[in-house]
This record gives C-alpha cells, sequence and structure tokens, in this order.
C-alpha cells in the first residue's frame, strides 16, 4: 500500500516571479515558497500522491532532472510541510 | 469645535468630568482625568483636534487617574482606565501623559479589528504613503517625526492602519512618541517642533511626545493609499542603504508586524499581499536624518516619473524553500 501526501486545508496563492506566498486557511499560517516547493504544493492541492509522483510532476513543472538531490529537496519539503501541519501522510 | 477653542476652564471641566470627546483620525476617545498634567497634555498636544459632541458615539471611554489608595499621596501613581477596567499596572505620576498615549495605542490596537493594523509609522505626501514597519528602537518614529516636520502628512508614528476593502491607509495624526536620544535628535533637527518635556525612567526610557502638524490633523480623515513599504533601521555611522526586497519576503515581515493578522486570517493574507505586490519594498539603513530624507524624496519623485509604480528590481536573494511567518 503506497502512502499518499494531502493538503490539510484550503490554500490562498500569490506570486511575484520566481517568489511565491501562500497562506493556509486551516493553520492561518503564511508561508514565503521558492518555485519548487510551489509547485510541489499545488500539485498536492490538485491531487494527493505519494513521493514519486510528487517529485516527478514538480520535475516536469520546472524543467528540472528527477534525481536524488530533487528526491531529496521534495522529501524535506514535505517533512517541513508536516511538522507545521500543512501536509499530512495517509495510506492510499 | 476644536480643543484649542475651549477655555482652560472648559477643559478642565470636560476632563475632570463628563469626558471630554477627543476625535483621533476615525475614532472618538471620551477622556476623563483628574491629573493636571494630563489636563495640560491634552490642551498642549491635541489643541487642533476635533472635539466630538458630547452625545456622540465614544468608540472607547478611557482615563488617566489618581487611585484611590495610599499612592494618592506617598509616590503618587497614575493609572490608566479602559471602560473603567485597568489593562496595566499603575505607573508613577511622572508618567501619566506617556502612559495615557500608551493606553490609547493599546485600545485602538486590541479593538479596531475592522482594519489590518502594522507597527509601524505611516506618513503621506502628494496623495502617496509611505508605510514603515519596525520594531521600537528601529528609529521610526525619529523619521517619521522628521520627515512630518519636512511637510510629509502625519498618519500616525506607531499604528499604520490600512482598509481591507480599499487597501487604504486611514489617519490616525496623534502625537509622536519619541524617547531617549531621538528627543534631542529632533529637538535639533526641527526646533519649531512642539515637544513635551520627557517623562523620565519609563519602561521605554526617557519619552517626549511632539504635537502633530495642524495640516495633518486636519487631513486626518483623509485616507491614502500606500505606495512605499520601507522598513527603516537606525545605524550609527552607517551609510545610507536603500535594498529593495522581495514582495513575499516583505509580506512575512509584515505578517510577524502585525497586531491582528491573525485575527483578520485569509482578509490579513489578502490585504498584505496586495500591498507589497502594489508597492515597491525596502529595508532603509540610515545614519542621519538628512540622508534618509533625501532618499524619500527620490522614492517620490520616481513615482511621479512615467514609469511611475514600477518595482525596481530587487538585489533579491532567492527564496528560501519555506519560510513560515504571520502570527500562529
Amino acid at each position: 500500500m503506497t502512502a499518499r501526501w494531502h493538503i490539510c486545508g484550503p490554500l490562498q496563492w500569490r506570486n511575484w516571479g520566481e517568489d511565491w506566498a501562500v497562506y493556509c486557511d486551516a493553520s492561518g499560517d503564511t508561508m514565503r515558497l521558492n518555485e519548487l516547493a510551489a509547485a510541489a504544493l499545488q500539485h498536492l492541492q490538485n491531487q494527493p500522491s505519494d513521493v514519486a509522483a510528487l517529485c516527478a510532476a514538480s520535475a516536469a513543472a520546472l524543467g528540472v532532472r528527477d534525481d536524488g538531490a530533487h528526491r531529496l529537496a521534495i522529501g524535506g519539503f514535505l517533512q517541513r510541510l508536516a511538522e507545521i501541519g500543512l501536509v499530512e501522510c495517509r495510506p492510499a | 469645535m476644536i480643543v484649542a477653542d475651549l477655555s482652560p476652564r472648559e477643559l478642565g471641566h470636560w476632563l475632570k468630568g463628563p469626558g471630554l470627546g477627543l476625535r483621533t483620525g476615525p475614532f472618538v476617545a471620551r477622556i476623563n482625568t483628574d491629573i493636571a498634567a494630563v489636563v495640560e497634555g491634552v490642551r498642549s498636544l491635541y489643541a487642533d483636534h476635533e472635539v466630538a459632541d458630547p452625545c456622540a458615539f465614544a468608540d472607547w471611554n478611557v482615563a488617566m487617574v489618581r487611585p484611590w489608595d495610599a499612592r494618592r499621596w506617598y509616590r503618587p501613581q497614575a493609572l490608566f482606565l479602559f471602560d473603567g477596567w485597568s489593562p496595566f499596572k499603575p505607573l508613577p505620576m511622572s508618567q501619566a501623559l506617556p502612559g495615557l498615549e500608551w493606553g490609547l495605542n493599546w485600545a485602538v490596537a486590541s479593538h479596531a479589528h475592522q482594519y489590518l493594523m502594522l507597527h509601524a509609522a505611516a506618513v503621506a505626501r502628494g496623495g502617496r504613503a509611505a508605510i514603515m514597519p519596525g520594531a521600537s528602537g528601529s528609529g521610526k518614529s525619529t523619521l517619521c517625526a522628521a520627515l512630518v516636520q519636512r511637510g510629509w502628512r502625519l498618519l500616525s508614528d506607531e499604528l499604520a492602519m490600512i482598509e481591507p476593502a480599499s487597501g487604504r491607509l486611514v489617519g490616525l495624526s496623534r502625537p509622536v512618541s519619541l524617547k531617549n536620544q531621538s528627543i534631542e535628535v529632533i529637538r535639533r533637527f526641527a526646533p519649531q517642533a512642539f515637544l513635551t518635556e520627557p517623562a523620565r525612567d519609563t519602561a521605554k526610557g526617557d519619552v517626549s511626545l511632539m504635537k502633530p502638524p495642524v495640516a495633518s490633523v486636519r487631513q486626518a480623515r483623509e485616507t491614502v493609499p500606500p505606495a512605499w513599504v520601507v522598513a527603516p533601521r537606525f545605524q550609527a555611522g552607517a551609510a545610507l542603504d536603500l535594498e529593495p526586497r522581495s514582495p513575499a519576503e516583505m509580506l512575512i515581515d509584515l505578517g510577524f508586524n502585525a497586531f491582528n493578522y491573525s485575527i483578520l486570517g485569509e482578509v490579513g493574507f489578502r490585504v498584505l499581499a496586495d500591498l507589497v505586490g502594489r508597492c515597491p519594498c525596502y529595508r532603509m539603513t540610515y545614519g542621519s536624518l538628512d540622508a534618509a530624507l533625501e532618499a524619500f524624496e527620490e522614492l517620490e519623485s520616481q513615482a511621479e516619473r512615467p514609469t511611475q509604480g514600477a518595482a525596481p528590481e530587487a538585489r533579491q536573494k532567492p527564496a528560501p524553500a519555506l519560510a513560515v511567518g504571520g502570527q500562529p
């Protein structure tokens, strides 16, 4: 069984070039994101995903290679978002 | 009618009796006091402010009184009351006037949630406002006082209030609170400014209050659109540095800096995102008021040129993967 990452509530987005801000209605947190993090979170907003699918989708969106460094960045990002209660991992 | 229209006897009657309704921007504060220094402070600092109709609704009823205990006679104290209740401990009598100002700031910051309130000074000229966020000691009140003494309109030295629906700033035009070395700096910079005698050894050090210019008081109810966000930081001897900041970076800082961002929720995010998206944002390090004022003149003249409103290229650090802001 694969675990999937979900966002925990509706998100409000703003972006200025490569600089993004997002507000989570559920937690009241405001975050500043880079393009990579924004692409990953937007993907989860549209579609809960496992890590592999999320890495592939965010790499495709940004035109970067889905390599070890990319997966490490996404993994760290998910961990941090989970700590602040913005995403959670559920069994598929 | 303005406060200056009242004779000292009439002013004393209202302050010591039914309360003086004082209009500051969109608010009416009904003030009571039996403390002579506060009566004199209201007379001198609020001379140009409108006196509200005695029957008018007051947003807050506040008082600065001498408590009925032994401290009425021995090392007298002054107690701030809000609707008859005291949110603070009594202060030494010598701090009664700044204590009233702090109490009025508290009343606004704790209750006026129809606005997004930033811990920031705000000034305006030519129909454009500059918001200057900063913690205590950043130099925002000193810079605000200097700008106001050079013709900028005072909106507030402490509370920048934004109407969520319009994104416009609402002025308070209350006295500017100057602390410690700033008192002498502004005395030298603007000898014509009226400053109260400093209250010594307050929790914030020595505090003196600067009377707002009459033009600012008369315009207090005119809202103005923000045009710049400039976070000042005084550093003795520093050359002026006006460093552009990215909108998202400033949004996070302003969220931390706001009094009620978490209360307003998504509305607060929208207001701040609109603000930083529309206005160029900077961090200004300054070592002299003259250099800082020149920078403001330059910002103003840039805004008047045809490329008006174009945000400068930020010497921008790349966004971190994730930076969390706002209050929990």
